[in-house]
């Protein structure tokens, strides 16, 4: 592996997994409600439905040339780059109803309709142990987020990560 | 379209931790120059509320809206807390006043960010595509949701029901259509509130506006007037269940849920009772999937002299409860006696049995004596505004042009008081803004305040 991507991918996972809109919200009434349960199984709940498309993504892996690397780069830089500006307008709120079944709809037609699921595919595709990495930093921060969630609700992690996926998408090309 | 790193710092997940936002500093409120006989545009003031500025009080900032006749009343933000519900909507920030003219039907969408005391208007929706789009008009309450902002409208396009609801979307204040989906005998509106985790919303019931536009007639307060509050389901649109809060009471007005949402209750006043003329309040809460209400505080009429004609048969002065509005701690509801000229404080650590802790008395029909600021007020106690942390409340005069001319007859000049709301509760001696023939509504604080946001955590 790359180690200047394997930490490039790595850190994108822990940005989007610390992004309080991508389900740590749902896990942040359920503590203050008591409920425990649903409050730890939350963050695993979203990171699970983000990458449900990379189960068909994982009958395409194969060992990718440098032109299908190339491909792939671009259409990570492509992803980041229209999602700057363009993010915060496509969210789609349907409701706020804080259940399991309203975080797996919404997450799954939010990060349909923002194309959340194109980097961790692509992670996928250019190798499992990246795509490890992502997960791994994913659910991390998705549960340190859950420990800290008030406190980071400040800062547009949304933002972030598109700039992160911009600059992974740059060093897998190099 | 700017991409910034930080998120709006004005959004709290809960009332608790609101309360701990920095004092304000700017109040914008709602001035109209209708049924003053001037004729001139009304404006949005902007009032320095920060008690260690030099222009404390002052009026340091105002704007003029481009037509006459609007007659502003209430307006809220284009965004607020509640846009940190779960799937709340990401990137939203508190940056424009959502501003109807309950007269014209006309909104306009006024930018606070650039400079908070010099705001400018970036958009004005005509009365026309509201119409068009939506069938409604006389705008009234608005809210920020978080899928939209929600206006409500006392009527159609005839003047006549029903009234109902309507959104704008969050960025372009492009104007929706119509909220309900299924509203079953619904067909007076007023105002509107809800419970975003719980998924309800609860409306209330004025009358429509050929009834009420051109002043109060008392033959019509027995069958053309509301009584009644309405439970919807928010997500499927549908109206689900109505209350009728007393067969002899009339005009459910403020309806103030409780700022905690796991508590499926508020409260609602009754501005006047057919019987003997008194205001009550009333509790409407949820008991074992059931919607039910009780009255928890009546205030009875006063005998008065000096009364204006509408009240000359009845001899006495009616209190006109005309708003309520809870502190986010959910301790305190403070209420308006635009008749009697009272602002009370009750306990409500027991909803059910709420205790009155205190009052100031502020002009009143018929009440010449000056007060703490050693004036002589114009008009009574109307509009409330309560600050975040809940220890000033803001009061304003004027409760609607043609009724401010039924009940004021001699005249009303609007002005603005603070009354501290520590461990007393009494009139702050060095606030006073004097609007001057213009008549002051409804107030919002810069960054929210006990009205404008909704919470979706304990």
């Amino acid at each position: 592996m790359h180690l200047p991507t394997l930490i490039a991918i790595l850190s994108s996972g822990m940005i989007d997994g610390i992004d309080v809109y991508k389900g740590g919200l749902f896990s942040l009434y359920f503590k203050r409600v008591g409920d425990e349960f649903r409050a730890l199984i939350s963050p695993l709940f979203y990171t699970l439905m983000e990458c449900l498309p990379c189960v068909v993504a994982f009958w395409l892996w194969n060992d990718f040339s440098r032109p299908e690397i190339i491909i792939l780069s671009g259409t990570l830089l492509s992803y980041a780059i229209m999602r700057i500006p363009v993010d915060k307008y496509i969210h789609y709120v349907g409701d706020v109803k804080p259940t399991l079944r309203g975080l797996a709809k919404w997450s799954w037609v939010n990060s349909l309709l923002c194309m959340d699921f194109i980097p961790p595919v692509i992670f996928l595709l250019i190798g499992k142990g990246y795509f490890l990495a992502f997960l791994i930093g994913n659910i991390t921060f998705r549960y340190l987020a859950y420990k800290i969630n008030v406190r980071i609700l400040r800062i547009n992690f949304s933002a972030l990560f598109s700039l992160i996926i911009a600059i992974t998408a740059v060093i897998i090309l190099f | 379209m700017g991409i910034s790193l930080k998120l709006d710092p004005t959004f709290y997940p809960s009332a608790k931790e609101a309360m701990k936002a920095k004092p304000e500093d700017l109040a914008y409120v709602a001035c109209l120059y209708e049924g003053t006989g001037v004729k001139k545009p009304d404006f949005i003031a902007v009032v320095d509320v920060n008690p260690r500025s030099p222009t404390y009080s002052k009026v340091i900032g105002k704007i003029d809206l481009p037509y006459v006749g609007d007659e502003l009343h209430h307006f809220g933000w284009n965004a607020c807390s509640s846009s940190l519900c779960p799937n709340g909507k990401p990137g939203l920030e508190r940056r424009y006043l959502v501003v109807p003219g309950l007269r014209s039907s006309r909104i306009y969408i006024i930018d606070v960010k650039e400079n908070p005391t010099n705001p400018r208007i970036v958009k004005v929706i005509e009365p026309e595509e509201v119409k068009e789009k939506t069938g409604y008009t006389r705008l009234h309450t608005v809210h920020c949701g978080p899928d939209g902002i929600y206006i409500s409208a006392f009527g159609n396009t005839e003047g006549e029901g029903p009234g109902g609801i309507l959104i704008l979307d969050h960025y372009s204040f492009e104007v929706l259509g119509r909220w309900e989906i299924d509203r079953g005998d619904q067909y007076l509106a007023y105002d509107f509130w809800w419970n975003l985790p719980n998924g309800f919303l609860v409306s209330s019931e004025w009358a429509v506006p050929n009834t009420i536009e051109d002043g109060l007639r008392i033959e019509h307060l027995k069958d053309r007037y509301g009584n009644r509050i309405h439970f919807w389901d928010l997500n499927k649109r549908k109206k689900m269940h109505s209350l009728s809060l007393g067969e002899e009471n009339r005009m459910a007005l403020e309806l103030r849920p409780l700022h905690d949402p796991t508590k499926m209750m508020g409260f609602i006043n009754m501005v006047v009772s057919l019987k003997d003329l008194s205001s009550s309040i009333w509790l409407w809460f949820n008991e074992e999937g059931k919607w039910r209400s009780e009255k928890v505080i009546e205030i009875p009429a006063e005998p008065g002299e000096g009364l204006p004609e509408i009240l000359k048969p009845f001899k006495v002065i009616p209190p006109l409860v005309t708003d309520i509005d809870v502190s986010l701690d959910d301790k305190f509801l403070f209420v308006s006696c635009w008749g009697t000229g009272e602002v009370r404080k009750y306990d409500i650590s027991n909803p059910f049995k709420p205790v009155l802790v205190g009052i100031v008395k502020l002009g009143g029909i018929g009440k010449k004596d000056s007060n703490a600021l050693g004036l002589t007020l114009t008009g009574g106690p109307q509009m409330l505004e309560v600050s975040r942390d809940g220890k000033r409340i803001y009061v304003t005069n004027s409760l609607y042009s043609t009724w401010d001319n039924q009940f004021y007859p001699e005249g009303l000049r609007g002005w603005m008081i603070k009354i501290d709301s520590d461990e007393r509760f009494n009139i702050d001696k060095d606030f006073y803004v004097d609007f001057g023939d213009a008549r002051s509504h409804q107030t919002r604080l810069r960054g929210g305040d006990a009205s404008s946001d909704s919470y979706c955590y304990p």
